[in-house]
């Protein structure tokens, strides 16, 4: 068995996987909400992607910002209708209109693209795999890869480096008090709906050429993007790619080795383990609550 | 005299008596028969709700158009189980007794119809399966349940006869769902494959809605099989045709009849280069674009003009043939027991797009039992194998 074609193939995915646990975390710190419509977002921007360039005929990379800004207005408008009057209900109250969120979402995609599956063509269709040493990869796998590490490394600078990305760390760290400094934390809540849609989004379009379109399509991947945050630590936003990157490549890991019937489940077991030893996460830290 | 008013009063007693029995028959009015439908109308499999029960309705309507069975018109009422087993027996609780329906013609998904069997059988209500394929549901035999679908043994079957006509073709591997639908298939390939000179090198599952089949396909091309079988749902098998095209598995591959449509399976795989040694089973008398089918396409299209014409389109009509043949036979005085004594004497009943004569007994509700193979060649769908009785 070729432990390295395994172990890329698991980065592959675990990349994508990591996209959705970034959007997840990325919202959940800010609001307290965890977003169960979030593999609907992705969904959106991979059915964005597909008619842009099936549809309309722009080009990749065109398509690829379609999807982006499509889905990072799909966040801003949610944001803004459902979740900003209702910041201050229990988190249970905001999940459960996020679970509806996912439901009425899945609706929508089906009014136009019904319940048939689609497919997204590669970004190379002719590419042929790519043989390192005895390892196979494919252009599609390193692309996914690629494009992962550079949104991720932009988000990184983003929240270091700019005015805007550090009054949202300031608000997701204390809401009041960035709010007595001036910051207009309900812009920085629709900015974050938006930049976590926007990568849902991406996300998304990554998947189309991989895998096959359908309304239903999110559900995993909201799955396995929620693993993942809860194995980094659902505070923490590099827990959440390293988390998802070890999910993708225990999962291939354990289909090459062990047995395949275990490769889905194997990812949740390695987390029960884990946050027995460390109920926060890998990178989570224990709450202080001041007396 | 008076014994003659008498009699009089008596004949009229049993008229209304008789009259009542009649109007009593759930579903059945002067005009109408009332058929139950249900399927996967939403949720993720919804795929094989509409397109598979508007063939059958195209049949029904095609007959109501024609004057009806007896004078009386078809009529259905549809209800959705999502493909989901609690859904599903709720709905079909709802046709029983809330509608009151005669029959029913419905199910697509298998874990599902077994689940709402109880409520037909112990009902007494007649059962036509429209697609699913699971052997569980109609073997044992009940008196109320019938099928003119190729049960999933019969896709197995059909499997392993094609793969003993592959010259030199020794070792078999299987790549299934963990799923009782897969599982009927695959027990069917387990009973037989060391009868017909096989050995099984490799038996590996893949998920549904897995996107990506690596674990799986290296796994098999170190076992180095002469016939991979791959009992997956039509995404799945392009993941998987993809994936042993990317990582160069060879051999042949035999695939089941849900992945018929073999156009849309090498759009789906990502060209019609990974479709070079795939054959699939099919229970259809040709592809949809074949003269024979023809005329049941152009039923389709009468009805349902707008849908998309697919082999998922004809997949309920052999059923819906051998219901209206039945509902004939058992006369104008219609009872849901005539209409069951109807079906079971069905002998060598027209199937129409199905590849098969229909064929029920007192112990055989199975009423199809034979299948083919099909491959794409040159953008083409073709028929690729020998006629394949499963039992």
């Amino acid at each position: 068995m070729d432990a390295l074609t395994l172990t890329l193939a698991g980065i592959a995915n675990g990349s994508l996987y990591a996209l959705v646990a970034l959007g997840l975390v990325l919202i959940y710190k800010t609001q307290d909400v965890v977003n169960f419509a979030h593999g609907e977002v992705l969904m959106f921007g991979a059915f964005a992607g597909y008619t842009a360039y099936r549809i309309v005929g722009l080009d990749y990379m065109s398509s690829f910002l379609v999807a982006i800004v499509f889905c990072g207005l799909l966040g801003a408008v949610t944001e803004r209708l459902f979740f900003r009057r209702l910041a201050h209900h229990h988190h249970i109250t905001l999940a459960m209109v996020t679970v509806g969120l996912s439901f009425a979402f899945k609706g929508l995609a089906r009014v136009p693209f019904g319940a048939d599956l689609y497919t997204f063509p590669p970004l190379f269709p002719d590419a042929q795999p790519i043989q390192i040493g005895q390892a196979i990869v494919t252009l599609q796998n390193l692309i996914t890869i690629a494009v992962a590490v550079a949104l991720t490394t932009m988000l990184f600078v983003f929240f270091r480096i700019t005015t805007l990305g550090k009054q949202m760390r300031a608000t997701q760290q204390n809401l009041l008090g960035a709010k007595f400094v001036g910051i207009n934390t309900g812009r920085v809540f629709s900015l974050t709906w938006a930049l976590a849609c926007a990568i849902g989004g991406a996300a998304g379009v990554l998947l189309g050429p991989s895998s096959l379109l359908y309304p239903d399509m999110g559900g995993n991947f909201l799955l396995k993007g929620f693993a993942a945050a809860v194995l980094g630590g659902f505070e923490s936003v590099p827990g959440a790619i390293v988390g998802a990157l070890l999910i993708g490549v225990i999962e291939k890991l354990v289909g090459g080795y062990v047995s395949t019937a275990f490769e889905h489940i194997s990812a949740y077991c390695v987390i029960i383990i884990v946050l027995f030893v460390r109920p926060y996460g890998l990178f989570g830290v224990k709450p202080i609550h001041r007396v | 005299m008076k014994s003659s008013i008498n009699g009089i009063a008596l004949g009229a007693c049993l008229a209304v008596l008789a009259l009542g029995t009649a109007q009593a028959e759930p579903g059945v009015t002067k005009d109408t028969i009332k058929l139950g439908m249900f399927g996967p109308l939403t949720g993720a499999v919804s795929i094989y709700g509409y397109p598979i029960n508007n063939g059958a309705i195209a049949i029904y309507r095609a007959i109501n158009d024609q004057g009806g069975i007896h004078g009386r018109k078809i009529e259905i009422v549809h209800e959705d189980g999502a493909c989901d087993p609690a859904k599903t027996r709720a709905a079909v609780k709802k046709l029983v007794h809330r509608d009151e329906v005669f029959a029913i013609h419905g199910g697509s998904c298998s874990a599902a119809v077994v689940a709402a069997k109880p409520e037909f059988v112990e009902n007494k209500v007649p059962m036509m399966v429209m697609a699913a394929t699971l052997d569980a549901i109609s073997d044992p035999p009940n008196r109320y349940v019938f099928t003119t679908t190729l049960p999933g043994s019969g896709d197995g079957v059909t499997m392993i006869k094609f793969a003993k006509t592959i010259p030199n073709a020794k070792r078999i591997a299987v790549i299934k769902h963990a799923n009782e639908w897969a599982e009927a298939k695959a027990k069917a390939i387990y009973a037989s494959y060391k009868e017909a000179g096989f050995e099984l090198v490799a038996d590996v599952v893949l998920e549904s809605k897995a996107n990506d089949a690596t674990s799986q396909v290296l796994r098999l091309r170190e076992a180095k099989p002469d016939v991979t079988m791959f009992l997956l749902y039509p995404g799945e098998s392009a993941v998987f045709l993809r994936d042993a095209q990317k990582y160069g598995l060879g051999g042949q591959f035999l695939g089941t009849t849900a992945v018929m449509d073999l156009v849309d399976l090498a759009q789906r795989a990502g060209s019609e280069a990974a479709m070079k040694n795939v054959h699939v089973g099919a229970f259809l008398i040709g592809p949809i674009d074949s003269p024979e089918m023809k005329q049941y396409a152009d039923i389709y299209a009468k009805y349902f003009p707008k849908d998309k014409l697919q082999s998922l389109s004809f997949y309920g009509m052999s059923g819906a043939l051998t219901v209206i043949d039945a509902l004939r036979r058992a006369g104008p005085n219609l009872t849901r027991e005539k209409f069951v004594d109807a079906l079971e004497s069905t002998r060598d009943g027209n199937a129409g797009p199905g590849y098969c004569k229909v064929n029920f007994g007192p112990n055989k509700r199975q009423g199809c039992n034979t299948g083919t193979m099909w491959a794409l060649r040159g953008g083409k769908i073709v028929n690729a194998g020998e006629t394949f009785k499963s039992n």
